[in-house]
């Protein structure tokens, strides 16, 4: 199966991080030539071929392209809260700085 | 059970504080003065006044129940006396402002916007006069803990005065919000002091509605887990009527997942006094509506090992399977029965109905 | 909409509602026709239609609809009404990871290598019993249980394994003392465990280990036919002898404080009916359907006791469809990986299953000491250097401090890599607080211990476990019962 990607629509770390689960069932090949990425999806030996992998591939490509929004969104009150969690191990007793040998 | 009332004292003072000496005569009361504020000896009498006596005041029978020890509240000038501690209850209370940051639908206690700082001075007088051998108090009001100072003062009197006894303060914890507040707190304190707090909801827009503040579950929340952070005892409690009655399961996953330190939840049926008498026919459904929840709720907060209790519902609007959690949740003084209750045979497990419900349309009692 | 008569001066609902949102960091991927599953890092999970998922991190939700208040409970999204759904999220987030910085609990001590069974899939590749060479020494084992207390923990697990531990007795008996002269001064939480397959066990044997209140893990694989076909013990049936030995060691240290493994082999696929059902008859509430392990003799029999991650997959849900329906009919029993994954959706604690961590918990929270003094990071790591394979062996009693081990380059550089954050395919799975690193598992399967989630068999596996228990969620009698098995 061959299929085309607009890299204005979608840019090759999308592209590459949709791919990823289908590689469990396809060797993916991608090649770029100006706007374009082309995918060519062949099925290895003993593997599932999957209805319509075309259609199943953009879908994948939309959700890539979403988390990969959400990520950059949510990145800063991910700082928070890993910040937030972290300080309750500093602020504990149990953390404070053992003396300078190291003993145990 | 009646515990205030007025009567001309003869003469003029600033209120006080006065306990009830050992009882020798059956008719007689002797009260001495606890207050640093002066007041004087009294008597009082439940028969004839008895000219011969000098401070004796006749009041009405329905006070024959004081006890030694009791603590009674004199204020001579507007002529009331009102019952602030009794020795034989175990409903005891520190009362510290009808001021409130919430005014929640169903409240019992409708706050008043007063200045009545007046109680502090006397909440640190009663304190002292306090048995030390008291079992449990509780801290209220309006939101107790509006004051900070006045409400510290409370504790660390608390935890000197009477370091044996359990205390039970009930507050939205929404003061907690402020961490040199909840430092200085958990100071004074230590795990003889539970916190009972309110929760209306798992999310602001359904709690907030029942506050009826913004920003009421923001700073509740918070203030939990800064309550947990500084380990101090927190519950909490679900008033149970139209807006909770179905999200009963979903509030007990939300503590389980989001306040596992919680040390009991407690869900209650309505009193119907305050606000949730006047919005009770819009609030009050029948109990069936939430047996399935309630159950639901109660099996997982029991499985995760958190304690859990049924407050004010009669045990016969409960169903099978909900009735060990039910509990003896009412103060003896504003608890009653009704005479059809006579011949029920879990009367003596039963917490009763609140005095308010008489008058009531009927809320399908029966005896078992 | 809800209002209160206005008499009062109540608001409306309305007057409540935000004026708009932001979503929190969470994974998501399609759960079947129609929806989508979220999970966030503090072990949320929602599932939403693909309509409402489309709306959601569109910023298009209606804000006072009860998907957008579930989602805002559930801290997947926050808005002006304040912080508290960051504040949950790291403190939820705090209390899984507080298990996994109180360091390694588990301390497993393999007393020896002998045996007196030839399970077709042991991982042991275990010795016939008359072979000293394989046990433990004394100077090994003092020099183990310095090591133990060295760990700041303070809850410790002692866990016998071998071989056959009952086959060096004497050993487990100096380890139990030494420890628990050591525990004068230490004052920690200690359980002993001993895992035998109960073929023979003495009465001093008993005597001993219900003055220690040890814990006894056994062996139950079905049915005595289908357990002595895959246990095969010379002129004995080796499930007669567990099932009389149950009996006797239940007698002297209580019910509670037995538990039995399950071994899926090929012969099991078509039986879980039965398999359940001689737990029952056996008296056990709990069983573990656990797939079988690529270690060890199971390895080289594959042959014969190995089966596709599909059958197991079907096996697991015919099995845990018969323990449902077993608890309806009023006899209680758990399944041990849906119990687990149950905790950790409905509760912030992390149980600390060794298999399970992320960060992995291998080394990190578990300890094996072999029987010739090698440390080991996990009993699986300790199998493979059976089959002359070392990478995960961290060093030997003699030699290495407790910090030593922790904080070697080899354990570190493990970890590192097998953070789920940092691995292709776990990074953006819902599923993440549900699953966990398995460094050994991958490296035995794929010959790299940060593993291909698209090719991992474990993947796969845990995918379709957790996805069939969230469905069985939505079914009110299945989730009546599955909330039981909550501790």
């Amino acid at each position: 199966m061959q299929t085309v990607v607009d890299s204005k629509i979608h840019d090759l770390e999308t592209v590459k991080e949709a791919c990823f689960w289908f590689t469990s069932d396809y060797l993916i090949d991608i090649q770029t030539s100006g706007d374009k990425y082309t995918l060519s999806f062949s099925l290895k030996e003993g593997a599932h071929d999957t209805k319509d992998i075309a259609g199943e591939f953009n879908n994948a490509l939309i959700e890539t392209s979403i988390r990969r929004r959400l990520r950059k969104e949510t990145e800063p009150i991910r700082n928070t809260i890993l910040a937030c969690t972290l300080s309750h191990f500093i602020n504990t007793p149990a953390a404070a700085p053992k003396n300078g040998n190291g003993a145990e | 059970m009646q515990l205030q009332a007025k009567f001309d004292f003869g003469f003029n003072s600033e209120p006080f504080l006065a306990k009830v000496g050992k009882v020798s005569d059956p008719d007689v009361r002797e009260l001495t003065p606890v207050s640093t504020t002066g007041g004087r000896p009294l008597c009082l009498s439940f028969g004839e006044k008895n000219d011969d006596v000098p401070n004796s005041v006749c009041v009405g029978r329905q006070f024959s129940y004081l006890a030694e020890g009791d603590i009674v509240r004199i204020d001579p000038n507007a002529g009331e006396m009102r019952v602030v501690f009794r020795t034989n209850s175990i409903h005891n209370v520190i009362f510290m402002t009808e001021r409130c940051n919430c005014r929640c639908i169903m409240c019992v206690q409708p706050p008043q916007n007063v200045d009545d700082s007046w109680r502090n001075r006397e909440n640190l007088e009663l304190i002292a006069a306090l048995p030390k051998d008291l079992k449990t108090i509780c801290v209220t009001g309006g939101e107790p803990t509006l004051n900070k100072e006045a409400f510290l003062n409370v504790v660390k009197a608390l935890a000197e005065h009477l370091p044996d006894t359990d205390v039970h303060i009930l507050s939205n914890a929404r003061t907690f919000n402020d961490v040199p507040f909840v430092k200085a707190y958990a100071d004074a304190t230590n795990n003889r002091f539970t916190i009972g707090v309110p929760l209306h909801g798992v999310e602001p827009q359904a709690h907030d509605f029942i506050a009826r503040s913004q920003g009421a579950f923001n700073q509740t929340i918070n203030g939990l887990l800064n309550l947990a952070a500084n380990k101090r005892q927190v519950e909490i409690r679900v008033v149970v009527h139209r807006y909770t009655a179905e999200h009963l399961a979903d509030i007990a996953e939300f503590v389980v997942k989001n306040l596992p330190f919680v040390v009991h939840v407690a869900f209650m049926g309505m009193e119907p006094v305050g606000y949730a008498k006047s919005n009770f026919e819009n609030l009050h459904v029948p109990e069936s509506v939430w047996w399935g929840g309630a159950a639901q709720a109660c099996k997982l907060l029991d499985a995760v090992g958190i304690p859990v209790s049924i407050y004010n519902v009669p045990i016969c609007l409960l169903r099978e399977d909900l009735r060990l959690y039910s509990r003896q949740s009412i103060s003896d003084w504003k608890r009653t029965f009704l005479p059809i209750c006579e011949t029920c045979k879990a009367k003596n497990d039963c917490c009763g109905l609140f005095e308010s419900f008489a008058g009531l349309p009927n809320i399908g009692l029966k005896a078992k | 909409m809800e209002t209160v008569p206005s008499s009062q001066g109540f608001k409306s609902a309305d007057s409540f509602a935000p004026k708009g949102y932001a979503p929190m960091p969470f994974n998501f991927k399609r759960l079947d026709d129609g929806r989508f599953v979220l999970g966030n890092l503090s072990g949320d999970f929602a599932t939403l239609t693909d309509t409402e998922f489309h709306l959601f991190v569109d910023g298009k939700l209606p804000v006072s609809s009860a998907t957008y208040r579930m989602l805002h409970s559930k801290c997947f999204l926050t808005d002006d009404s304040g912080d508290w759904p960051v504040r949950l999220a790291a403190s939820k987030l705090a209390t899984r990871l507080e298990r996994n910085s109180e360091l390694t609990s588990l301390f497993i001590f393999v007393v020896t290598l002998r045996c007196n069974c030839s399970c077709q899939y042991c991982q042991v590749s275990r010795q016939s019993a008359d072979r000293l060479s394989f046990d433990m020494s004394e100077a090994t084992a003092e020099q183990a249980v310095g090591l133990v207390f060295s760990s700041p923990c303070p809850c410790i697990k002692i866990e016998f394994q071998g071989g056959e531990t009952l086959l060096n007795f004497e050993l487990i008996k100096r380890i139990t003392n030494l420890v628990e002269a050591r525990n004068k001064t230490a004052v920690r939480n200690v359980e002993f465990v001993v895992a035998t397959n109960l073929i023979e066990i003495s009465d001093e044997q008993l005597t001993f280990l219900h003055e220690h209140s040890f814990y006894v893990s056994t062996s139950l694989d079905g049915p005595a036919s289908l357990h002595d076909m895959n246990r095969p013990v010379i002129g004995l049936s080796s499930h007669d002898a567990a099932e009389r030995n149950i009996a006797r060691v239940r007698a002297a240290l209580g019910n509670d404080h037995v538990s039995a493994l399950l071994t899926v082999t090929r012969s099991s696929l078509d039986k879980p009916r039965e398999i359940v059902a001689e737990y029952q008859r056996q008296g056990f509430h709990e069983i573990f359907l656990r797939a079988i392990s690529p270690f060890g003799y199971a390895k080289r029999s594959v042959g014969r006791t190995g089966y596709s991650t599909d059958a197991y997959i079907e096996f697991f849900k015919l099995g845990l469809r018969e323990i449902i329906e077993t608890n309806k009919r009023g006899y209680f029993m758990a399944e041990s990986a849906t119990a687990l994954m149950l905790g950790r959706i409905f509760t912030p604690q992390n149980e600390g299953f060794v298999n399970l961590q992320n960060p992995a918990g291998d080394g990190m929270m578990c300890m094996v000491f072999n029987y010739d003094g090698g440390v080991y990071l996990s009993d699986e790591g300790r199998m493979l250097a059976e089959n002359g394979d070392y990478t995960f062996r961290l060093g030997n009693v003699g030699k290495c401090t407790f910090r030593d081990l922790l904080t070697s380059d080899k354990l570190t550089e493990i970890v590192d890599d097998t953070m789920l954050e940092g691995t292709v395919g776990c990074h953006a799975c819902p599923y993440q607080t549900l699953c966990g690193a398995d460094p050994v598992y991958h490296y035995a399967t794929q010959g790299r211990w940060i593993g291909n989630r698209a090719t991992s068999s474990f993947c796969k596996r845990q995918t379709a476990k957790i996805e069939h228990v969230l469905k069985l969620l939505e079914n009110p009698e299945d989730k009546a019962v599955l909330m039981t098995w909550l501790h």
